[in-house]
Protein backbone atom coordinates (compact mmCIF):
# COMPACT_ATOMS: atom_id res chain seq x y z
CA UNK A 1 0.00 0.00 0.00
CA UNK A 2 2.71 2.29 0.02
CA UNK A 3 3.11 3.44 -3.37
CA UNK A 4 -0.94 4.51 -2.97
CA UNK A 5 0.32 6.52 0.37
CA UNK A 6 2.98 8.27 -1.47
CA UNK A 7 0.88 8.96 -4.30
CA UNK A 8 -1.65 10.21 -2.49
CA UNK A 9 0.49 12.34 -0.60
CA UNK A 10 2.43 13.91 -4.05
CA UNK A 11 0.95 17.68 -5.05
CA UNK A 12 -1.55 16.93 -2.18
CA UNK A 13 -0.81 21.17 -1.44
CA UNK A 14 -3.57 22.80 -3.83
CA UNK A 15 -4.87 26.20 -3.93
CA UNK A 16 -8.46 26.63 -3.97
CA UNK A 17 -9.48 28.43 -7.09
CA UNK A 18 -9.68 32.11 -6.67
CA UNK A 19 -13.56 33.81 -6.32
CA UNK A 20 -12.78 35.38 -9.79
CA UNK A 21 -11.84 31.77 -11.35
CA UNK A 22 -15.52 30.46 -9.84
CA UNK A 23 -17.03 33.53 -11.28
CA UNK A 24 -15.74 33.16 -13.99
CA UNK A 25 -16.43 29.44 -14.94
CA UNK A 26 -19.97 30.21 -13.71
CA UNK A 27 -20.67 32.65 -15.86
CA UNK A 28 -19.02 30.53 -18.86
CA UNK A 29 -21.46 27.62 -18.00
CA UNK A 30 -24.55 30.04 -17.82
CA UNK A 31 -23.51 31.80 -21.09
CA UNK A 32 -24.09 28.08 -22.64
CA UNK A 33 -27.76 28.57 -21.33
CA UNK A 34 -27.89 32.31 -22.65
CA UNK A 35 -28.40 33.44 -19.09
CA UNK A 36 -25.23 35.13 -18.26
CA UNK A 37 -26.30 38.43 -18.36
CA UNK A 38 -29.08 38.40 -16.20
CA UNK A 39 -27.58 35.90 -13.55
CA UNK A 40 -26.52 38.03 -10.51
CA UNK A 41 -23.21 35.95 -9.38
CA UNK A 42 -22.70 36.28 -5.32
CA UNK A 43 -19.58 35.01 -4.44
CA UNK A 44 -19.99 33.68 -0.98
CA UNK A 45 -20.23 29.95 -1.52
CA UNK A 46 -23.16 29.37 1.45
CA UNK A 47 -25.33 31.65 -0.50
CA UNK A 48 -24.88 30.27 -3.56
CA UNK A 49 -25.81 27.08 -2.47
CA UNK A 50 -28.85 28.13 -0.66
CA UNK A 51 -30.03 30.08 -3.29
CA UNK A 52 -29.87 27.30 -6.02
CA UNK A 53 -31.45 24.43 -3.62
CA UNK A 54 -34.02 27.07 -3.02
CA UNK A 55 -34.56 27.14 -6.70
CA UNK A 56 -34.86 23.27 -7.20
CA UNK A 57 -37.27 23.67 -5.15
CA UNK A 58 -39.43 25.77 -6.38
CA UNK A 59 -38.94 24.33 -9.70
CA UNK A 60 -39.68 20.81 -8.78
CA UNK A 61 -41.66 20.21 -5.59
CA UNK A 62 -43.60 22.81 -4.56
CA UNK A 63 -46.61 21.12 -4.29
CA UNK A 64 -45.23 18.23 -2.93
CA UNK A 65 -43.49 20.49 0.30
CA UNK A 66 -46.59 22.83 0.95
CA UNK A 67 -48.90 19.93 1.46
CA UNK A 68 -46.44 18.52 4.79
CA UNK A 69 -44.91 21.71 5.98
CA UNK A 70 -46.18 23.27 9.35
CA UNK A 71 -48.01 25.56 7.83
CA UNK A 72 -48.35 24.99 4.09
CA UNK A 73 -51.44 23.34 2.86
CA UNK A 74 -54.62 23.72 5.14
CA UNK A 75 -55.60 20.18 4.13
CA UNK A 76 -52.17 18.23 4.84
CA UNK A 77 -50.78 17.54 8.62
CA UNK A 78 -49.06 20.69 10.07
CA UNK A 79 -47.68 17.93 13.40
CA UNK A 80 -45.98 15.17 13.56
CA UNK A 81 -49.40 13.18 15.56
CA UNK A 82 -51.47 14.16 12.07
CA UNK A 83 -48.30 12.82 9.57
CA UNK A 84 -48.68 9.53 12.03
CA UNK A 85 -52.22 8.92 12.22
CA UNK A 86 -52.21 9.62 8.35
CA UNK A 87 -49.63 6.94 7.96
CA UNK A 88 -51.46 4.52 10.42
CA UNK A 89 -54.88 5.06 9.01
CA UNK A 90 -53.15 3.98 5.66
CA UNK A 91 -51.32 0.91 7.04
CA UNK A 92 -54.49 -0.21 8.85
CA UNK A 93 -56.41 -0.60 5.94
CA UNK A 94 -53.77 -3.24 4.25
CA UNK A 95 -53.60 -6.98 3.67
CA UNK A 96 -50.67 -8.79 5.50
CA UNK A 97 -48.18 -10.84 3.71
CA UNK A 98 -48.93 -14.17 4.01
CA UNK A 99 -47.31 -16.72 6.45
CA UNK A 100 -43.88 -18.22 5.14
CA UNK A 101 -44.51 -21.34 3.82
CA UNK A 102 -41.93 -24.75 3.78
CA UNK A 103 -38.81 -23.92 2.06
CA UNK A 104 -39.34 -19.96 1.36
CA UNK A 105 -38.13 -16.70 2.99
CA UNK A 106 -38.17 -13.42 4.33
CA UNK A 107 -35.88 -11.20 2.26
CA UNK A 108 -34.76 -7.63 3.56
CA UNK A 109 -31.99 -5.80 1.61
CA UNK A 110 -31.07 -2.61 3.56
CA UNK A 111 -28.16 0.03 2.92
CA UNK A 112 -26.46 1.45 5.66
CA UNK A 113 -24.10 4.86 5.95
CA UNK A 114 -21.73 5.69 9.12
CA UNK A 115 -19.58 8.68 9.78
CA UNK A 116 -17.27 6.77 12.33
CA UNK A 117 -14.72 7.69 14.18
CA UNK A 118 -16.82 10.31 16.33
CA UNK A 119 -17.38 8.55 19.93
CA UNK A 120 -13.91 7.55 20.47
CA UNK A 121 -11.61 10.16 19.93
CA UNK A 122 -9.06 9.12 21.82
CA UNK A 123 -8.89 5.39 20.06
CA UNK A 124 -8.93 6.94 16.49
CA UNK A 125 -8.77 10.35 16.60
CA UNK A 126 -10.10 10.90 12.95
CA UNK A 127 -13.07 10.42 11.10
CA UNK A 128 -14.37 8.03 7.95
CA UNK A 129 -17.41 7.06 6.05
CA UNK A 130 -18.48 3.55 4.67
CA UNK A 131 -21.92 2.81 3.13
CA UNK A 132 -22.72 -0.96 3.07
CA UNK A 133 -25.36 -2.85 1.66
CA UNK A 134 -26.71 -5.44 3.56
CA UNK A 135 -29.09 -8.58 2.87
CA UNK A 136 -30.94 -11.33 4.75
CA UNK A 137 -32.88 -13.79 3.97
CA UNK A 138 -35.11 -15.66 7.35
CA UNK A 139 -36.82 -19.22 7.19
CA UNK A 140 -39.78 -19.35 9.29
CA UNK A 141 -37.70 -21.21 12.18
CA UNK A 142 -35.42 -18.45 12.27
CA UNK A 143 -32.55 -19.86 10.30
CA UNK A 144 -31.13 -17.75 7.60
CA UNK A 145 -28.39 -15.93 5.25
CA UNK A 146 -26.95 -12.64 6.39
CA UNK A 147 -24.75 -11.10 3.20
CA UNK A 148 -23.20 -8.42 4.26
CA UNK A 149 -21.01 -5.92 1.76
CA UNK A 150 -19.06 -3.10 2.99
CA UNK A 151 -18.63 -0.07 1.09
CA UNK A 152 -15.18 1.63 0.54
CA UNK A 153 -14.14 3.86 3.64
CA UNK A 154 -13.48 7.56 2.71
CA UNK A 155 -12.24 10.30 4.36
CA UNK A 156 -14.00 13.55 5.23
CA UNK A 157 -10.63 15.46 4.91
CA UNK A 158 -6.44 15.14 4.38
CA UNK A 159 -6.13 15.70 7.75
CA UNK A 160 -8.65 12.75 8.70
CA UNK A 161 -6.64 10.22 6.32
CA UNK A 162 -3.02 11.34 7.49
CA UNK A 163 -4.12 10.91 11.18
CA UNK A 164 -5.48 7.58 10.22
CA UNK A 165 -1.75 6.64 9.18
CA UNK A 166 -0.40 7.90 11.78
CA UNK A 167 -2.53 5.70 14.45
CA UNK A 168 -1.47 2.50 12.76
CA UNK A 169 -3.87 2.23 9.54
CA UNK A 170 -6.49 0.58 11.38
CA UNK A 171 -8.19 -1.98 9.44
CA UNK A 172 -11.58 -0.34 8.14
CA UNK A 173 -12.89 -3.29 7.00
CA UNK A 174 -13.23 -1.76 3.48
CA UNK A 175 -14.77 -3.20 0.13
CA UNK A 176 -15.02 -6.57 2.37
CA UNK A 177 -17.95 -9.73 2.33
CA UNK A 178 -19.02 -11.40 4.92
CA UNK A 179 -21.30 -13.94 3.91
CA UNK A 180 -22.87 -16.27 6.59
CA UNK A 181 -25.70 -18.77 6.92
CA UNK A 182 -27.21 -19.48 10.67
CA UNK A 183 -29.27 -22.00 12.03
CA UNK A 184 -32.62 -21.32 13.93
CA UNK A 185 -32.83 -21.19 17.75
CA UNK A 186 -33.58 -24.68 19.02
CA UNK A 187 -36.79 -25.33 19.29
CA UNK A 188 -37.38 -22.84 16.21
CA UNK A 189 -39.11 -19.45 16.95
CA UNK A 190 -41.62 -20.56 19.60
CA UNK A 191 -38.55 -21.73 21.26
CA UNK A 192 -36.64 -18.75 21.46
CA UNK A 193 -36.99 -16.47 24.43
CA UNK A 194 -38.39 -13.02 22.89
CA UNK A 195 -36.33 -11.46 25.19
CA UNK A 196 -33.09 -12.51 22.92
CA UNK A 197 -34.98 -10.39 20.23
CA UNK A 198 -34.97 -7.13 18.72
CA UNK A 199 -32.78 -5.34 15.99
CA UNK A 200 -29.49 -6.41 16.77
CA UNK A 201 -30.07 -9.96 17.08
CA UNK A 202 -30.48 -12.31 14.14
CA UNK A 203 -32.54 -14.42 14.76
CA UNK A 204 -35.51 -12.23 15.14
CA UNK A 205 -39.13 -13.05 16.16
CA UNK A 206 -42.57 -12.97 14.04
CA UNK A 207 -44.12 -10.11 15.44
CA UNK A 208 -47.66 -11.18 14.34
CA UNK A 209 -48.43 -11.86 18.09
CA UNK A 210 -48.49 -8.42 19.35
CA UNK A 211 -51.27 -6.30 20.19
CA UNK A 212 -52.96 -4.13 17.35
CA UNK A 213 -54.44 -2.28 19.31
CA UNK A 214 -52.69 0.85 20.05
CA UNK A 215 -53.47 1.34 23.90
CA UNK A 216 -52.71 -2.14 24.45
CA UNK A 217 -49.57 -1.87 22.69
CA UNK A 218 -48.93 1.03 24.25
CA UNK A 219 -48.88 -0.66 27.54
CA UNK A 220 -46.73 -3.50 26.69
CA UNK A 221 -44.33 -0.96 25.20
CA UNK A 222 -43.88 0.83 28.32
CA UNK A 223 -44.10 -1.68 30.86
CA UNK A 224 -40.50 -3.02 28.12
CA UNK A 225 -41.70 -6.53 28.46
CA UNK A 226 -41.81 -9.38 25.74
CA UNK A 227 -39.60 -8.18 22.34
CA UNK A 228 -39.57 -3.89 24.04
CA UNK A 229 -36.33 -4.26 26.37
CA UNK A 230 -35.20 -0.97 27.42
CA UNK A 231 -34.94 2.03 29.83
CA UNK A 232 -37.97 4.03 30.50
CA UNK A 233 -38.32 7.00 29.05
CA UNK A 234 -40.20 8.37 25.53
CA UNK A 235 -36.66 8.37 24.01
CA UNK A 236 -36.10 5.01 24.37
CA UNK A 237 -39.71 4.46 23.30
CA UNK A 238 -39.07 6.18 20.13
CA UNK A 239 -36.28 3.56 19.17
CA UNK A 240 -38.34 0.48 20.24
CA UNK A 241 -40.64 1.85 17.99
CA UNK A 242 -38.19 2.53 15.25
CA UNK A 243 -36.63 -0.76 16.04
CA UNK A 244 -39.68 -2.71 15.79
CA UNK A 245 -40.92 -1.52 12.03
CA UNK A 246 -37.63 -2.38 11.02
CA UNK A 247 -37.92 -5.69 12.41
CA UNK A 248 -37.95 -9.37 10.32
CA UNK A 249 -41.87 -8.31 9.48
CA UNK A 250 -44.51 -6.05 11.10
CA UNK A 251 -47.75 -6.91 9.81
CA UNK A 252 -49.83 -3.74 8.47
CA UNK A 253 -52.22 -3.89 11.31
CA UNK A 254 -49.27 -4.17 14.18
CA UNK A 255 -47.35 -1.40 11.80
CA UNK A 256 -50.34 0.87 12.32
CA UNK A 257 -50.50 0.37 15.89
CA UNK A 258 -46.84 1.69 16.11
CA UNK A 259 -47.69 4.59 13.92
CA UNK A 260 -50.38 5.86 15.76
CA UNK A 261 -48.20 4.93 19.81
CA UNK A 262 -45.85 7.16 17.98
CA UNK A 263 -48.20 9.66 17.14
CA UNK A 264 -48.85 10.13 20.35
CA UNK A 265 -45.60 10.58 22.20
CA UNK A 266 -44.45 14.03 23.47
CA UNK A 267 -41.74 15.69 21.91
CA UNK A 268 -41.88 13.82 18.46
CA UNK A 269 -41.84 16.55 15.65
CA UNK A 270 -42.27 17.01 12.07
CA UNK A 271 -39.81 17.63 9.28
CA UNK A 272 -41.68 17.26 6.64
CA UNK A 273 -41.25 15.77 3.08
CA UNK A 274 -37.94 15.12 2.53
CA UNK A 275 -35.77 12.56 0.47
CA UNK A 276 -34.59 9.41 1.66
CA UNK A 277 -31.02 8.57 1.84
CA UNK A 278 -31.12 7.38 -1.50
CA UNK A 279 -33.54 9.66 -2.91
CA UNK A 280 -36.96 8.58 -2.18
CA UNK A 281 -39.83 10.77 -1.50
CA UNK A 282 -40.82 10.38 2.00
CA UNK A 283 -42.23 12.18 5.32
CA UNK A 284 -39.76 12.24 8.06
CA UNK A 285 -40.54 12.77 12.08
CA UNK A 286 -37.70 13.36 14.67
CA UNK A 287 -37.52 12.90 17.97
CA UNK A 288 -34.15 14.61 19.62
CA UNK A 289 -31.92 11.79 21.40
CA UNK A 290 -29.75 13.93 22.91
CA UNK A 291 -28.90 17.67 22.95
CA UNK A 292 -28.04 18.34 19.13
CA UNK A 293 -28.82 15.14 17.68
CA UNK A 294 -32.04 13.48 16.20
CA UNK A 295 -33.45 10.72 15.10
CA UNK A 296 -35.53 10.87 12.27
CA UNK A 297 -38.33 8.40 10.83
CA UNK A 298 -39.03 8.29 7.32
CA UNK A 299 -41.99 6.57 5.74
CA UNK A 300 -44.27 6.38 2.78
CA UNK A 301 -47.38 8.05 3.53
CA UNK A 302 -49.10 6.49 0.72
CA UNK A 303 -48.11 2.87 1.49
CA UNK A 304 -46.92 3.44 5.22
CA UNK A 305 -43.63 1.57 4.32
CA UNK A 306 -40.27 2.33 6.80
CA UNK A 307 -38.26 3.67 3.71
CA UNK A 308 -35.18 5.00 6.08
CA UNK A 309 -33.69 6.19 9.42
CA UNK A 310 -31.37 8.91 9.94
CA UNK A 311 -29.51 10.79 12.87
CA UNK A 312 -28.92 14.14 12.04
CA UNK A 313 -26.73 16.51 13.97
CA UNK A 314 -28.99 19.76 14.40
CA UNK A 315 -26.92 21.82 16.72
CA UNK A 316 -22.76 21.22 16.53
CA UNK A 317 -22.66 23.49 19.64
CA UNK A 318 -24.16 21.09 21.64
CA UNK A 319 -21.23 18.61 22.25
CA UNK A 320 -17.58 18.96 21.25
CA UNK A 321 -17.91 15.72 19.64
CA UNK A 322 -19.46 17.39 16.70
CA UNK A 323 -17.73 20.76 17.23
CA UNK A 324 -16.71 21.44 13.81
CA UNK A 325 -19.46 19.38 11.92
CA UNK A 326 -21.74 21.18 10.06
CA UNK A 327 -25.30 21.05 11.29
CA UNK A 328 -27.46 19.10 9.02
CA UNK A 329 -24.55 16.31 8.90
CA UNK A 330 -25.55 12.45 8.82
CA UNK A 331 -24.02 10.51 11.59
CA UNK A 332 -25.46 7.65 10.34
CA UNK A 333 -28.56 5.85 7.90
CA UNK A 334 -30.28 3.20 6.87
CA UNK A 335 -32.41 2.91 3.68
CA UNK A 336 -34.62 -0.15 3.77
CA UNK A 337 -34.89 -1.02 0.02
CA UNK A 338 -36.45 -3.78 -0.64
CA UNK A 339 -38.46 -6.60 1.24
CA UNK A 340 -40.21 -9.61 -0.08
CA UNK A 341 -40.70 -13.34 0.24
CA UNK A 342 -38.45 -15.86 -1.87
CA UNK A 343 -38.05 -19.73 -2.36
CA UNK A 344 -34.11 -19.71 -1.47
CA UNK A 345 -31.28 -18.24 0.56
CA UNK A 346 -29.94 -17.37 -2.98
CA UNK A 347 -33.50 -15.45 -4.68
CA UNK A 348 -34.46 -12.03 -4.40
CA UNK A 349 -38.07 -10.79 -5.03
CA UNK A 350 -38.41 -10.12 -8.61
CA UNK A 351 -37.23 -6.34 -9.47
CA UNK A 352 -34.17 -7.00 -6.98
CA UNK A 353 -31.29 -7.27 -9.27
CA UNK A 354 -28.08 -8.01 -7.69
CA UNK A 355 -24.60 -9.14 -9.47
CA UNK A 356 -23.81 -11.31 -6.83
CA UNK A 357 -24.54 -14.37 -5.33
CA UNK B 1 -34.35 23.38 5.51
CA UNK B 2 -33.90 20.19 6.30
CA UNK B 3 -35.17 18.36 2.93
CA UNK B 4 -33.26 21.23 1.06
CA UNK B 5 -30.04 18.80 1.74
CA UNK B 6 -31.28 15.93 0.72
CA UNK B 7 -31.27 16.85 -3.22
CA UNK B 8 -29.08 14.55 -5.12
CA UNK B 9 -27.18 15.66 -8.04
CA UNK B 10 -29.84 13.77 -10.70
CA UNK B 11 -32.43 15.90 -8.98
CA UNK B 12 -30.69 19.36 -9.41
CA UNK B 13 -29.74 17.47 -13.12
CA UNK B 14 -33.31 16.68 -13.87
CA UNK B 15 -34.49 20.07 -12.17
CA UNK B 16 -31.75 22.06 -14.48
CA UNK B 17 -34.02 21.15 -17.29
CA UNK B 18 -36.69 23.18 -16.33
CA UNK B 19 -34.78 26.16 -15.06
CA UNK B 20 -31.41 26.07 -15.98
CA UNK B 21 -30.07 28.08 -12.77
CA UNK B 22 -30.54 24.24 -10.83
CA UNK B 23 -27.66 23.74 -12.34
CA UNK B 24 -25.71 25.77 -9.90
CA UNK B 25 -26.16 23.51 -7.71
CA UNK B 26 -23.70 20.43 -9.26
CA UNK B 27 -21.37 23.60 -9.92
CA UNK B 28 -21.31 24.36 -6.18
CA UNK B 29 -21.31 21.19 -4.57
CA UNK B 30 -17.81 19.68 -7.17
CA UNK B 31 -16.46 22.26 -8.87
CA UNK B 32 -13.53 22.45 -6.43
CA UNK B 33 -13.25 18.48 -6.56
CA UNK B 34 -12.87 18.99 -10.52
CA UNK B 35 -10.50 22.36 -9.91
CA UNK B 36 -8.17 20.31 -7.51
CA UNK B 37 -7.80 17.19 -9.55
CA UNK B 38 -7.23 18.99 -13.10
CA UNK B 39 -4.55 21.40 -10.82
CA UNK B 40 -2.51 18.05 -9.24
CA UNK B 41 -1.98 16.74 -12.93
CA UNK B 42 -1.21 19.60 -15.21
CA UNK B 43 -1.09 22.91 -12.88
CA UNK B 44 -3.75 25.66 -11.56
CA UNK B 45 -3.53 28.19 -14.55
CA UNK B 46 -4.74 25.38 -17.20
CA UNK B 47 -6.78 23.86 -14.36
CA UNK B 48 -8.69 27.07 -13.88
CA UNK B 49 -10.05 26.67 -17.85
CA UNK B 50 -10.21 22.89 -17.79
CA UNK B 51 -12.52 22.85 -14.60
CA UNK B 52 -14.61 25.67 -15.93
CA UNK B 53 -14.85 23.92 -19.87
CA UNK B 54 -15.70 20.59 -17.29
CA UNK B 55 -18.91 22.51 -16.38
CA UNK B 56 -19.56 24.00 -19.63
CA UNK B 57 -19.99 20.33 -21.11
CA UNK B 58 -21.22 18.77 -18.40
CA UNK B 59 -24.15 21.63 -18.69
CA UNK B 60 -24.10 20.95 -22.50
CA UNK B 61 -24.65 17.60 -22.19
CA UNK B 62 -26.90 17.07 -19.09
CA UNK B 63 -29.25 15.23 -20.87
CA UNK B 64 -27.06 12.21 -21.05
CA UNK B 65 -26.50 11.96 -17.07
CA UNK B 66 -27.58 7.99 -16.13
CA UNK B 67 -29.16 9.13 -13.17
CA UNK B 68 -26.61 8.53 -10.25
CA UNK B 69 -27.16 10.62 -7.03
CA UNK B 70 -23.28 11.38 -7.52
CA UNK B 71 -22.39 13.60 -10.40
CA UNK B 72 -18.25 13.35 -9.30
CA UNK B 73 -17.41 10.59 -11.43
CA UNK B 74 -19.47 12.11 -14.39
CA UNK B 75 -18.22 15.82 -14.29
CA UNK B 76 -14.16 13.83 -13.32
CA UNK B 77 -14.86 11.88 -16.98
CA UNK B 78 -15.40 14.83 -18.73
CA UNK B 79 -12.34 16.34 -17.25
CA UNK B 80 -10.37 14.10 -18.22
CA UNK B 81 -11.52 13.61 -21.43
CA UNK B 82 -10.42 17.32 -21.76
CA UNK B 83 -7.04 16.27 -20.04
CA UNK B 84 -6.43 14.32 -23.27
CA UNK B 85 -4.95 17.13 -25.39
CA UNK B 86 -3.04 18.31 -22.49
CA UNK B 87 -1.22 14.77 -22.04
CA UNK B 88 1.75 16.36 -23.55
CA UNK B 89 2.02 18.91 -21.09
CA UNK B 90 1.53 16.64 -18.33
CA UNK B 91 4.13 14.59 -19.51
CA UNK B 92 6.91 17.11 -20.10
CA UNK B 93 6.21 18.42 -16.46
CA UNK B 94 6.51 15.43 -14.69
CA UNK B 95 9.64 14.85 -16.55
CA UNK B 96 11.21 17.87 -15.91
CA UNK B 97 10.33 17.51 -12.24
CA UNK B 98 12.23 13.91 -12.68
CA UNK B 99 15.12 15.44 -13.81
CA UNK B 100 15.45 18.55 -11.68
CA UNK B 101 13.64 18.15 -8.64
CA UNK B 102 11.51 21.54 -9.43
CA UNK B 103 7.59 20.90 -9.53
CA UNK B 104 6.64 23.74 -11.58
CA UNK B 105 2.61 22.21 -10.78
CA UNK B 106 2.55 21.94 -6.67
CA UNK B 107 2.34 24.66 -4.20
CA UNK B 108 5.42 23.94 -1.98
CA UNK B 109 4.17 23.24 1.46
CA UNK B 110 7.06 22.75 3.29
CA UNK B 111 9.28 25.23 5.56
CA UNK B 112 12.27 24.28 5.74
CA UNK B 113 14.68 22.96 3.10
CA UNK B 114 15.03 19.57 4.64
CA UNK B 115 12.03 19.14 4.41
CA UNK B 116 11.74 20.36 0.83
CA UNK B 117 14.51 18.56 -0.17
CA UNK B 118 12.99 14.47 0.90
CA UNK B 119 9.86 15.71 -0.57
CA UNK B 120 11.44 16.67 -3.52
CA UNK B 121 13.37 13.47 -4.07
CA UNK B 122 10.15 11.14 -3.70
CA UNK B 123 8.51 13.51 -5.74
CA UNK B 124 11.31 12.93 -8.60
CA UNK B 125 10.76 9.00 -8.37
CA UNK B 126 6.79 9.52 -8.46
CA UNK B 127 6.92 12.20 -11.34
CA UNK B 128 9.17 9.68 -13.36
CA UNK B 129 6.99 6.84 -12.32
CA UNK B 130 3.96 8.85 -13.78
CA UNK B 131 5.68 9.94 -17.02
CA UNK B 132 6.48 6.59 -18.28
CA UNK B 133 2.96 5.27 -17.87
CA UNK B 134 0.69 4.84 -20.56
CA UNK B 135 -1.57 7.93 -20.32
CA UNK B 136 -4.66 5.38 -19.64
CA UNK B 137 -2.81 3.53 -16.92
CA UNK B 138 -2.28 7.20 -15.29
CA UNK B 139 -5.67 8.43 -15.71
CA UNK B 140 -6.91 5.52 -13.77
CA UNK B 141 -4.33 5.51 -11.14
CA UNK B 142 -5.15 8.85 -10.72
CA UNK B 143 -8.60 8.55 -10.56
CA UNK B 144 -8.36 5.73 -7.89
CA UNK B 145 -5.70 8.03 -6.06
CA UNK B 146 -6.39 11.34 -5.95
CA UNK B 147 -10.05 11.57 -6.57
CA UNK B 148 -11.09 8.15 -4.69
CA UNK B 149 -13.37 7.01 -7.37
CA UNK B 150 -14.01 2.71 -6.70
CA UNK B 151 -13.28 0.70 -10.09
CA UNK B 152 -16.95 0.90 -10.70
CA UNK B 153 -17.22 4.78 -10.64
CA UNK B 154 -13.90 5.05 -12.58
CA UNK B 155 -15.52 2.34 -15.07
CA UNK B 156 -18.26 4.53 -15.32
CA UNK B 157 -16.26 7.97 -15.71
CA UNK B 158 -14.21 6.55 -18.49
CA UNK B 159 -16.65 4.49 -19.99
CA UNK B 160 -14.75 1.30 -19.73
CA UNK B 161 -15.12 -1.97 -18.63
CA UNK B 162 -13.95 -2.83 -14.79
CA UNK B 163 -11.97 -5.40 -15.78
CA UNK B 164 -10.15 -2.00 -18.05
CA UNK B 165 -9.89 -0.35 -14.88
CA UNK B 166 -8.09 -3.48 -13.01
CA UNK B 167 -5.92 -4.19 -15.18
CA UNK B 168 -4.66 -0.64 -16.19
CA UNK B 169 -4.87 0.02 -12.16
CA UNK B 170 -2.80 -3.46 -11.56
CA UNK B 171 -0.26 -2.41 -14.19
CA UNK B 172 0.06 1.53 -12.99
CA UNK B 173 0.90 -0.11 -9.60
CA UNK B 174 3.88 -2.10 -10.24
CA UNK B 175 5.38 0.29 -12.80
CA UNK B 176 4.82 2.98 -9.82
CA UNK B 177 6.30 -0.03 -7.18
CA UNK B 178 9.04 -0.33 -9.42
CA UNK B 179 10.30 2.52 -10.07
CA UNK B 180 9.94 4.02 -6.66
CA UNK B 181 12.36 1.31 -5.42
CA UNK B 182 15.18 1.78 -7.90
CA UNK B 183 17.02 5.10 -6.63
CA UNK B 184 17.08 8.24 -8.16
CA UNK B 185 18.69 9.99 -10.38
CA UNK B 186 20.88 12.98 -9.17
CA UNK B 187 19.29 16.34 -10.47
CA UNK B 188 21.21 18.42 -11.95
CA UNK B 189 23.38 20.83 -9.96
CA UNK B 190 22.45 24.27 -11.51
CA UNK B 191 18.62 23.71 -11.25
CA UNK B 192 19.13 22.39 -8.05
CA UNK B 193 21.20 25.76 -7.19
CA UNK B 194 17.99 27.44 -8.45
CA UNK B 195 15.38 25.79 -6.06
CA UNK B 196 17.60 26.32 -2.79
CA UNK B 197 16.92 30.38 -3.62
CA UNK B 198 13.71 30.30 -4.44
Amino acid sequence: MKDLELLRQFRSETTPPSEEVVASAYRRMLAESGQAAKSGFDARRGRRVRLALGVAVTAATVAAVMAFLPGGNPGGPRSAAAALSLVARVASEQEAVPALGPGQFYYMRTMSFGLNGLWEPERSPYLYTRTDLDEQWFASDGSGRELLRNGKATFPSERDRLKWIEAGSEDLQSQRTHDEKFPGPKGGLEGMSKAQSGYTGIPQPNLSDLPTDPAALKTVIEARKGVFQGMPGDGETFDIIASTLRSFYAPPKLRAALYQVASELPGVELVGDVKDPVGRPGVAVAYPVVPGLQHELIFDPSNSALLGERWVITNPDASHLYSGIPAGTNLMWFAYLASGIVDSMNERPPGVVDSTN
Amino acid sequence: MVMLETYTDADAIAASRGDHECFRHLFDRHFDAVHRFLQRRVGRQLADDLAAETFVQAFRHRDRYDGSPDARPWLLGIAVNLMRRHYRSERRQLDAYARTGIDLVAVSGFDNAEERADAANQGRRLARALSSLRDGDRDVLLLYAWADLSYEEIALALGVRIGTVRSRLHRGRRRLRALLEAPAEPARDHLKGDESSR
